[in-house]
């Protein structure tokens, strides 16, 4: 089975073609930062513009590259949300058209599920249940994954994501968007211990992540001048482990059943959380997991992947599906308070 | 290989497919004057929900078109980038062109088989109390198209010595046939007249850049 996916959730825009033996045939993304750098965020207007110019040169980019008609392949599949929705619709109705112009099925993708499933696509062993962090810009939740389909939400964030959390921080330091890899370079060359950081809800009985005091309290340590940036920016990350960390233990201390920890999206590309991560791991005699960053960073191959699980498993989804601006993966969890503004 | 509808054709000609998505819901199978078949329903959201699904009912009985044809605005961003989306996504498929053919000049095709002279305003209702103006002769346009509220729209209405026809009119309490751009009529469009299949943007977007 091949199956052609698309991404098209936030702001890259992305294709692949992957096989159900976890081949990746062909994977392209085109990023769209230096349309939104300006803007020190991702402006959706922009966002859905970039994409419909570039989504169907790009699937025919990747057909090309693997050698392959669209007849050749088996399944469309798209992400279907959660996400912006005018950048999502793109990517969706592109996917339907085709599968219903080639006479192929088509499977709408959860995002954050394509996050959550994509361990698997580089580790065949990796077994289910697992425990999955799913850190980026846009999510920041502990999830047991106990299958294609079944998911338990054990964390969320009350405010902030991580990755946001870490692009405000890239602003407020002057370091421009998206402010991820460049705290974290600056990261390098500061002391973590020199600036005093809250760690939001580290400790706390309750489950959850908090990132917006702790930005806060970056913004006022920035404006006292008193500090490094490269000291303020080492201080923020080695606080942002931390809460991780702390979060991941307790999440792990409740799932005794868990056959792996697997971190996924664009913050597990850290460095230094994924150091954090791997020794917390070891610690429960647990693997970590990380999928390389081209698959951590949104993607396609994920999304196509996605699809090819949810088959394996018999799971029959709805080829008309709405794109979706929210779409929690456990439809069961409880709202909490200020959290799912982004998913 | 080529089309077996395209080669059975004389000239290469085909039925073409018309998605127009940037005001109502409107899909049609034509050629030329002729209208194979008719998709139109008034829909000011939800086109990505609704297209496929009527994609599928116009074209059902494998009535594969020899090009694709999609409006390109101005119109609903959100509508047009769906059809444009979904359009060359068939294109992609199906081996075919896809060209863009403008909101107005759909208009201006349906004013003209209905006998209205050229040049034609085309005043197109847009969201938020704004009208779109943009003048054409023989499907070309005159001037860049315009999006302004509706005080000065009526006054370049006013000012127009010639046929005007679409939409907007209705808005500005100007009496006159209404029309909204239909996919029926995409067919009456010379090919030289057609566009890329890219989204006009005639408002710009709002973001603004940081300092």
């Amino acid at each position: 089975m091949i199956v052609l996916g698309l991404e098209s959730s936030c702001d890259e825009t992305a294709a692949a073609l992957v096989g159900a033996d976890r081949r990746i045939l062909a994977s392209r993304v085109a990023s769209q930062m230096e349309l939104h750098a300006p803007f020190g965020g991702v402006v959706p207007e922009l966002a859905a513009r970039a994409h419909v110019e570039r989504l169907a040169p790009m699937v025919e980019a990747v057909l090309a590259e693997a050698g392959l008609p669209l007849g050749a392949v088996d399944a469309i599949a798209a992400t279907a949300g959660p996400g912006l929705v005018g950048a999502v619709m793109v990517g969706l109705v592109t996917g339907q058209a085709l599968a219903f112009a080639a006479g192929k099925p088509f499977v709408p993708v959860n995002h954050l599920e394509a996050h959550a499933l994509s361990p698997r696509l580089v580790a065949p062993d990796l077994a289910f249940p697992y425990l999955l962090l799913l850190v980026s810009g846009g999510h920041c939740q502990l999830l047991a994954v106990e299958g294609a389909g079944r998911y338990r939400r054990l964390a969320t964030t009350l405010d902030d994501a991580a990755g946001e959390a870490f692009d405000k921080v890239g602003k407020l330091l002057g370091l421009g968007f998206p402010g991820g890899p460049a705290v974290e370079r600056l990261a390098r060359a500061g002391d973590p211990r020199a600036v005093p950081l809250p760690r939001p809800l580290v400790g706390a009985a309750e489950p959850h992540f908090s990132f917006a005091g702790l930005k806060t309290a970056v913004l006022r340590a920035v404006a006292e001048r008193r500090h490094a940036r490269a000291d303020i920016a080492a201080s923020f990350q080695a606080a942002v482990t931390d809460c991780l960390v702390d979060r991941t233990a307790r999440a792990l201390a409740a799932m005794p059943d868990a056959t792996a920890l697997v971190a996924a999206g664009g913050v597990a590309a850290n460095t230094a959380i994924r150091a954090a991560l791997e020794a917390l791991a070891a610690r429960h005699g647990l693997p970590l997991v990380v999928p390389p960053p081209a698959l951590c960073t949104d993607n396609a191959a994920m999304v196509a992947w996605a699809a090819i699980e949810r088959r394996q498993a018999g799971l029959a989804d709805d080829p008309h599906a709405p794109a979706r601006a929210r779409w929690p993966l456990d439809a069961d969890a409880e709202p909490v308070r200020g959290a799912g503004v982004k998913a | 290989m080529p089309d077996p509808l395209t080669a059975s054709a004389p000239g290469g000609a085909g039925p073409v497919l018309v998605i127009a998505t940037g005001h109502a819901l409107s899909l049609a199978l034509v050629d030329g004057a002729d209208v194979l078949g008719e998709h139109h329903e008034p829909l000011a959201r939800g086109h990505a929900e609704a297209l496929v699904p009527a994609l599928q009912d116009l074209l059902a009985g494998e009535r594969r078109p020899a090009e694709v044809r999609v409006e390109t605005g101005p119109g609903s961003f959100t509508g047009l980038r769906v059809g444009i989306a979904a359009a060359r996504a068939l294109g992609l498929a199906w081996g075919v062109p896809v060209r863009g053919v403008s909101s107005s000049q759909l208009v201006a095709a349906e004013a003209e088989a209905s006998g209205m002279t050229e040049p034609l305003l085309v005043v197109l209702a847009a969201p938020r109390g704004q009208i779109w103006l943009e003048p054409l002769r023989d499907f070309v346009p005159l001037a860049p198209a315009e999006a302004l509220p509706a005080e000065a729209a009526r006054a370049r209405v006013v000012a127009w010595p010639h046929a005007m026809t679409g939409s907007g009119l209705e808005v500005l309490g100007v009496p006159a046939l209404q029309r909204e751009p239909r996919a029926r009529f995409g067919g009456l469009v010379p090919e030289g007249r057609l566009g890329p299949p890219l989204p006009r943007y005639v408002r710009a977007h709002e973001a603004r850049e940081v300092a």
